[in-house]
């Protein structure tokens, strides 16, 4: 019989053996160390599937631990396993791995920290130690354990676990109450905020509970946050201090175990650096924007360089015990940073300096501001190799300027394409595990020497906070490799900024961060440099430097490989800088780029250029401040006290709305009651929308002193992706909104307002359809009229335009046009006005404005012209007459579009030809149109965001290009 | 010995046929003339204490009458032990409306839920329109209670509530195992699963005197 059989033997049906491991236990902390008591054990990690009564869909997962005891004592074997303690996987089970004394083996720790209450200092810890010699199986229990562990149940999961607590022997040093009481953590939950930085960027209504019309939700917590919002808010005003602008320069550097052998000053101190030393001939308008741009930075010294390393020591011992080899290379690179600073040395001091391994994080001061610096913290957290080791994971600084709070965190995320969902929930692990001492958090009291003290109030709402998250973070670009290079690989600026831009739309960080999958909440800055990986030197790069060399895909599970394939490292913005500020407005990025003249790594190093504006604030008057204003609300929570807010009016009349133009309303909130009132608005249904996509309130939930009035401002705004159901079902404009008052009344609002239909935000099929324009249009009429248009007359008005007025106007479709023209237009068109007036026929701004709506127009169509579901097939033209073919495939509506708008651009190429002939322009006539078609293709074959897979960008320009050349 | 119980009420009605004002007289033993029309739903708790010395607990969720808001009224009856149907003893219409909300509770809210169907403004029986016979008659073809009240002069609206609150603990589900009464503290219809369970059920929260400090 197996282990893993007989371990399955002894579970119930609920429950299954995810991985198991044969080791020997050894008692940690007592004397019976020399008492030989080692016996071999097995454990196990298994999840209980929920059946029913949860329905979250989570597995929860526990460790058991088994020991083998022989029925008959005198019988050699057969022996048996029993359980001896059973541990639910929490955030409160610590695993750890070490290296053995002797080679090959590997010690695992488990260490249970319980503490129920906050209040309760003494934490309780068990911890049980294991060796082994089984790698592979200790990788696989490990990565079960973490898996278990991300996803963060609640502790009251673990009710299942009490049958086989029972089973357990009462003098195991292991157990540990399965079950926990619900309620004990419940209420602390929102002050356990990202990366343990007193930062929350989420909104307050987002902290809020779950409600709805009739569920009030959790009103004790939410009351609680409301009213330390409230506070916050009010000190932020009342309380403001100095505010003063600080710059700060960011910077990541993976430097692939190098030893610095180049300058370092561009990364230090240039905002940006031309993007291509080789190929120079698009440099003329990078070198304008560079030398504007250092003027810049020259006035703006920065007041903290934060600069963080990765792989600064690649070699194996690295990983287990620091060695001087590793000293050096921080002195090394120490010394280069102040080298690289050039005349400004003498100004700048090393502050703080924090290492894990091969990630490193410096702050370098200048001497004026470090008189303001206090209460320096670091943290780090390894998530590499086995989960634990620091091979990966990241490194931290947390400091206090004045009274703003500052974390700096430089993480190195697990590598390789196909590893998103690791890199995910390495950040996660970060979010929750990497504590700067001295925090606030429920499972750890400690607080270092510098551990700063918080008010007695609790919360931690006297901080201005911003944290920075920067570092080789190693997410990858979707696309192909070949579509990377290609896009990348154009001398043209303009081309090539339309390839970065292509590329981002496949980032793989920015749609994680979109979609709210990891660095929920963060901010970067535009991306307008090239990838900052993978870089080589010899042979087999392109023109560009990037390695073009195929490897074996590492791809592989600790000590097997699974299914090993040859690929190539397809260039990357692997490092990034993000950040994340509780008052986002008062963080501004004025530099973002890669240095692309230090070569020395497989990585470009990146700098980021910051100003943070810093608050200086009293922090004894601001706690004494906070405990007034406490005082001042009142006990909100008294189950006897009548909540009474009034609403002024209970219907808002928003008047005509039209397309891109908002309205606002505003609404009297009064408190008519004795007691200090929370409210907050609540979607009809749970989890549903508080209120229509194209409506917005503010404040969304607040407190209301008694006898005070507040004014909620609303606001109608209908932009390309809201108007789309509006326009299905036109004209009125009808809402109700809900706003509850904590232990009192659900008020009801009614919006209402008259839509004013756009042409923008339908589709094709709908637009034909129309003869007059569509603020002239009876609905009911067009739509049983039968005579459908060629193509829709905004299109042909537009192209008409374009074809007598624009055809030889330079930046057309590239130059960004002005916003109140392009309104303009936009109107013309609903309403069958003229397009321009006619003295303005000859403006090119007119035209660069037209052009520009006509994009706009194509990209709002509910369906692009041509779509998705025939992507596939165009992509397969590989002739013009193979192209032209496929139009029989098209959509009837789509196809006049295609023709017209194709032959339109075809005629302007045309143009472009003759005009150059005679003209040595820089940009030759195909570079023109692969230009266009980096515009349009898109757009006219914009891709399905629900949909899967994605077409290659280079390839719709291909087959656009068929057309229009 | 004695029980408590905690049940969800719900208000239904046409605009203006008292169903506040019935609400304010039982509540707080008040009435006010020119009471605004309620646009919302307010939600307000009064405690019934039975002859047995059992108490009962209604948590109550007064609706809005208007029907541009009907769409929402499911949201408050949604979970509910009982409802009290209003209508206006001057207004035929109002019992028509009263009949539409009934059909609509017997399709879609907790089939267990007790309904009583009650006459509002017996202090206008010179304007009397509905008779006594009609509504009785209508009441007991659908196996409703039905009483007629006062919400100004106070006149039968303690009996309604009291009918239901001896009513209600013969008729719910036997209360459930689920140890889930703990959570919710001073909490009054707090929302999530624990609540909504308990709601549903009519649970019996305690078996002593302030067994709950609701």
């Amino acid at each position: 019989m197996s282990a893993d059989t007989e371990i399955r033997s002894l579970l119930r049906p609920s429950e299954r053996v995810i991985a198991s491991l044969r080791a020997s236990a050894s008692a940690s902390d007592d004397k019976s160390r020399s008492n030989q008591n080692v016996n071999e054990v097995a454990l196990a990690v298994i999840a209980h599937v929920d059946s029913g009564d949860r329905h979250d869909g989570l597995e929860r997962g526990s460790v058991i631990v088994l020991d083998s005891v022989s029925l008959n004592p005198q019988s050699v074997t057969p022996k048996k396993l029993r359980i001896i303690s059973a541990t639910p996987i929490t955030s409160e089970l610590t695993i750890s791995i070490a290296q053995g004394m002797t080679q090959g083996l590997f010690v695992l720790t488990l260490q249970v920290t319980t503490s129920s209450e906050s209040r309760s200092r003494s934490a309780h810890e068990t911890t049980r130690t294991f060796t082994t010699s089984d790698s592979h199986a200790l990788s696989e229990f490990t990565s079960a354990c973490r898996r278990f562990q991300s996803q963060a149940p609640n502790e009251d999961s673990f009710a299942w676990l009490a049958s086989y607590a029972a089973m357990t022997t009462a003098t195991s040093a292991y157990d540990v109450p399965p079950t926990v009481e619900p309620q004990s953590r419940h209420p602390q939950t929102h002050r356990t905020l990202p990366i343990a930085v007193p930062v929350n960027s989420l909104p307050l209504h987002e902290c809020l509970s779950s409600a709805a019309a009739g569920q009030p939700g959790d009103e004790d917590k939410d009351i609680a946050m409301i009213k330390e919002d409230w506070v916050r808010r009010t000190l932020d005003v009342e309380c403001a201090g100095d505010k003063t602008t600080i710059r700060i320069r960011i910077g990541s550097f993976n430097v692939n175990g190098k030893y610095p052998s180049q300058d370092l000053h561009p990364w230090l101190r240039k905002p940006s650096s031309p993007q291509l030393p080789n190929a120079m001939s698009g440099g003329k308008e990078t070198a304008s924007v560079y030398t504007a741009k250092i003027g810049d930075a020259i006035q703006g010294e920065p007041d903290l360089f934060v600069l963080g390393f990765q792989e600064l020591d690649l070699a194996p011992e690295s990983l287990l015990y620091s060695t001087s080899a590793a000293a050096a290379r921080v002195d090394a690179w120490t010394a280069a940073i102040f080298a690289g600073l050039g005349e400004l040395r003498d100004e700048y001091q090393k502050i703080a300096i924090h290492q894990l391994v091969g990630m490193l994080i410096i702050i370098l001061a200048k001497k004026s501001i470090i008189p303001r610096i206090s209460q320096i913290r670091t943290a780090s957290l390894g998530t590499g190799l086995m989960g634990i080791m620091g091979n990966k994971g990241a490194v931290g600084l947390r400091l206090v300027v004045s009274s703003t709070s500052l974390t700096f965190v430089n993480s190195h995320l697990a590598a390789a394409d196909e590893m998103l969902a690791r890199r995910n929930s390495d950040f996660h692990d970060l979010e929750r595990r990497l504590v700067f001492p001295g925090e606030l958090r429920e499972d750890s009291e400690s607080h270092d020497g510098m551990g700063y003290e918080r008010s007695s109030i609790g919360g931690d709402y006297d901080y201005d906070a911003d944290m920075v998250a920067s570092g080789d973070l190693n997410y990858r670009i979707d696309l192909p490799d070949a579509d990377v290079r290609a896009l990348l690989s154009s001398p043209n600026l303009h081309l090539r900024e339309l390839g970065v831009r292509d590329m981002v739309l496949h980032d793989q960080l920015k749609n994680v961060i979109k979609e709210g999958q990891s660095f929920k909440g963060f901010l970067e800055g535009d991306i307008t440099h090239l990838p900052t990986y993978r870089f080589a030197t010899g042979l087999s790069t392109d023109a560009l430097g990037y390695d073009m060399k195929w490897v074996l895909s590492r791809h592989t599970s600790f000590g097997s490989s699974l299914s090993r394939s040859v690929i190539r490292r397809r260039p990357a913005w692997t490092d990034r800088v993000l950040w994340m500020s509780r008052h986002p407005s008062q963080v501004n990025i004025l530099a973002y780029a890669a240095h692309s003249e230090i070569t020395m790594s497989d990585h470009r190093p990146l700098a980021a250029t910051f100003e943070v504006k810093i608050n200086d604030v009293d922090k004894l008057k601001q706690a004494e401040m906070a405990a007034t204003l406490f005082e001042k609300i009142g006990n909100i929570e008294d189950a006897e006290a009548t909540h009474k807010l009034k609403l002024a009016s209970s219907t808002i009349d928003l008047g005509a709305v039209s397309f891109r133009r908002p309205v606002m309303k505003q609404m009297e909130l009064q408190n008519i009651g004795k007691i200090a009132s929370t409210f907050r608005f609540v979607p009809m249904r749970p989890r549903g929308p508080i209120h229509a996509p194209w409506l917005s309130i503010t404040p969304l939930a607040g407190l209301i002193l008694p006898g005070e009035t507040m004014s909620i401002i609303i606001t109608a705004f209908i932009d390309e992706r809201t108007a789309a159901p509006l326009n299905m079902n036109p004209n009125r404009l009808d809402e109700t909104l809900i706003l509850h008052t904590a232990r009192g009344k659900d008020h009801f609002v009614s919006v209402t307002g008259q839509y004013q239909p756009t042409c923008f935000a339908n589709s094709l099929s709908w637009l034909v359809r129309l003869h007059e324009p569509i603020r002239s249009t009876k609905r009911e009429v067009e739509s049983h009229s039968k005579q459908l248009l060629n193509a829709p007359k905004e299109i042909m008005r537009l192209v008409n335009w374009l074809m007598s007025h624009a055809t030889n106007i330079p930046g057309l479709f590239i130059t960004r046009a002005d916003e109140g023209l392009v309104d303009n237009i936009r109107d013309a068109l609903d309403t069958g006005n003229e397009i321009s007036a006619e003295e303005k026929l000859s403006d090119p701004h007119v035209a660069i404005a037209v052009g520009e709506t006509l994009l706009r127009f194509l990209d709002s169509l509910t369906t692009p012209v041509v779509p998705a579901s025939i992507h596939a097939r165009c992509m397969e033209a590989t002739s013009r007459d193979e192209a032209f073919e496929i139009l029989d495939q098209f959509p009837e509506e789509s196809v006049n579009v295609w023709i017209s708008i194709t032959a339109f651009l075809h005629f302007v190429l045309q143009q472009d030809a003759h005009a150059s002939k005679n003209v040595n322009e820089d940009t030759d006539q195909s570079t023109r149109a692969n230009i266009i078609a980096a515009v349009f293709a898109p757009i006219l074959l914009r891709d399905d965001a629900a949909k899967a897979p994605r077409v290659s960008p280079l390839a719709k320009r291909k087959f656009l290009l068929y057309f229009i050349t | 010995m004695s029980k408590q119980y905690q049940f969800k009420l719900v208000l239904l009605g046409e605009s203006a046929v008292g169903k506040s004002s019935l609400v304010l007289r039982f509540v707080k033993d008040q009435f006010d003339d020119y009471r605004e029309s309620t646009i919302g739903a307010a939600f307000l708790t009064q405690t019934v204490n039975l002859d047995d010395g059992s108490t009962v607990k209604f948590e109550i969720w007064d609706t809005a009458g208007q029907e541009r808001y009907k769409s929402l009224a499911p949201m408050y009856y949604r979970n509910a032990n009982c409802a009290v149907v209003v209508y206006d003893i001057t207004q035929p219409s109002s019992l028509e409306k009263a009949r539409t909300w009934i059909r609509e509770l017997q399709r879609q809210a907790d089939p267990s839920i007790v309904i009583t169907l009650c006459g509002n403004k017996s202090d206008l029986a010179a304007r009397r329109q509905v008779t006594q016979e009609e509504a009785q008659k209508y009441a007991e073809e659908e196996g409703l209670m039905w009483g007629e009240t006062s919400a100004k002069t106070g006149e039968g609206v303690a009996d309604i509530f009291t009918t239901l609150a001896k009513k209600l603990p013969q008729t719910a589900p036997p209360p459930s195992s689920r140890g889930a009464r703990g959570t919710r503290g001073g909490a009054p219809a707090s929302g999530g699963r624990a609540g909504v369970d308990l709601n549903k059920s009519g649970n019996v929260i305690g078996t002593g005197p302030d067994g709950c400090n609701c």
